[in-house]
C-alpha cells in the first residue's frame, strides 16, 4: 500500500469510528468488525483501539462496562451528545470534501 | 486485564497474557497513560476471547488455537506507533520524538559585575599621584598677614579646580566599587553554581570601607 492511501486512511480512521457507532453502542471488536466491511479501509485493531481511547478521553465517546459470557468484562462505547454534535460537523465536512475532491478527480460536477 | 475471565488452560492464558503484556508495554513506550494503555488492552483481550469463543466453538481452547487467533492480529510492536491514533495527527509528533540529550552543564561565566567594580578603583592611583605632585602647593596655600599668598593666583586656580576632584572622584570611585560589588555577590548567589567570582565580588565590597577604616584609624593614631 503507498504512502499517500495510509495518509488518508490514517485521516479517516475517527471518522470512520464515529460512524460505526452512529447505529448504537459496541464494543471494540464489534465496532471492529463493522469497520472491516470497508475493506479498502483495512484499518485493525492497533489503529481502531487507540482511537476509541483518545475519543472517550476526549469525552466524544461514553464507555459502558458490562458483563460478558465470553470471560472479562466488555466496554461498550456509544457516542456523547457532545461526540453526536461532533460527528454531525465531520459528515458537514466529509459531504463537502467529498464533492470537491470529485469534482477534481473526475470532473464531476459538484 | 480484569480479574473476571474466561476459564481458559494456563498455558493458553500464559500466551494470551504474554501478548497482552507486549502490547501494554508498547504502548507504555509510546508515551500511553497506564489507565490508557489497560483500557486498550482490556479491548485487545476482549477480542481474544471472542475470536478464541468462536474457534473453538464450544471446547476447550487450545494453545493452538491461542497461536492461531494471535497470529490474526497486529503484533505488539504495531502499538509503538499508536501515538498519532492516540493523540490526533498533529499532535503526534511531540509524542513520538525521542527526549533531546541532557545537555552537558554550562560552564560558569565570570560575573563581569565584579569586574566592573574593579573600575572604582581607577581613580585612587591617580589621587596619590596628583596628591603627590600638589601637596606641595595646595600646603603653601595658607593665608598669610597681609593678605599675600604664597602660591601665584594662577596655580591657586589649577589647585582649586584639582581638590574637589581628588577628593570626590576617588570617593565615588570606592562607592562604586563596594555597591557593585555587593550587587555582583547576590548575582553570584542567585545563578547558583552559574556564575564564578565570588571571591572578587566579595574583595570589590570590603575593599574601599576597609581602606577607608584604615585610612581612619591611620589619622587617628598620627593625630593629624
Amino acid at each position: 500500500m503507498g504512502g499517500w492511501e495510509t495518509q488518508v486512511r490514517k485521516g479517516l480512521v475517527e471518522l470512520s469510528v464515529m460512524a460505526a457507532l452512529q447505529g448504537g453502542e459496541a464494543y471494540g471488536y464489534e465496532i471492529l468488525r463493522r469497520l472491516a466491511e470497508a475493506e479498502p479501509l483495512a484499518i485493525t485493531e492497533s489503529t481502531v483501539y487507540p482511537v476509541l481511547a483518545r475519543l472517550a478521553k476526549d469525552g466524544l465517546l461514553a464507555v459502558r462496562v458490562a458483563p460478558s459470557p465470553a470471560g472479562p468484562p466488555r466496554r461498550y462505547y456509544h457516542l456523547t451528545a457532545q461526540g453526536r454534535r461532533h460527528f454531525a460537523q465531520m459528515q458537514s465536512y466529509w459531504k463537502e470534501l467529498d464533492a470537491s475532491v470529485n469534482c477534481l478527480v473526475f470532473g464531476d460536477r459538484p | 486485564m480484569t480479574a473476571d475471565r474466561m476459564e481458559l488452560p494456563p498455558e493458553v492464558r500464559s500466551k494470551v497474557d504474554a501478548h497482552l503484556d507486549a502490547v501494554e508495554q508498547a504502548l507504555r513506550r509510546s508515551g500511553a497513560g497506564r489507565e490508557e494503555a489497560r483500557s486498550i488492552t482490556d479491548d485487545v483481550e476482549t477480542q481474544i476471547l471472542d475470536m478464541l469463543t468462536t474457534r473453538a466453538a464450544g471446547r476447550t481452547p487450545t494453545v493452538e488455537d491461542a497461536s492461531a487467533v494471535l497470529a490474526q492480529l497486529d503484533p505488539p510492536e504495531a502499538y509503538t506507533g499508536s501515538a498519532e491514533a492516540r493523540t490526533g495527527a498533529g499532535e503526534a509528533q511531540a509524542v513520538v520524538l525521542p527526549a533531546a540529550p541532557p545537555r552537558p552543564p554550562a560552564k560558569p561565566k565570570f560575573c563581569r559585575t565584579a569586574l566592573l567594580a574593579l573600575l572604582g578603583f581607577v581613580p585612587i592611583p591617580v589621587f596619590v599621584m596628583l596628591a603627590i605632585t600638589l601637596g606641595p602647593f595646595v600646603a603653601r596655600v595658607q593665608p598669610v598677614p597681609g593678605g599675600a599668598q604664597a602660591v601665584p593666583s594662577v596655580f591657586r586656580i589649577f589647585i582649586c579646580c584639582d581638590v574637589i576632584p581628588l577628593i570626590a572622584i576617588p570617593l565615588i570611585g570606592m562607592l562604586w566599587t563596594t555597591i557593585l560589588g555587593i550587587v555582583a555577590i547576590f548575582q553570584i548567589h542567585r545563578a547558583k553554581g552559574q556564575r564564578r567570582g565570588m571571591g572578587l565580588a566579595i574583595f570589590d565590597a570590603v575593599a574601599a570601607p576597609a581602606a577607608l577604616f584604615l585610612i581612619v584609624i591611620v589619622l587617628l593614631l598620627t593625630g593629624t
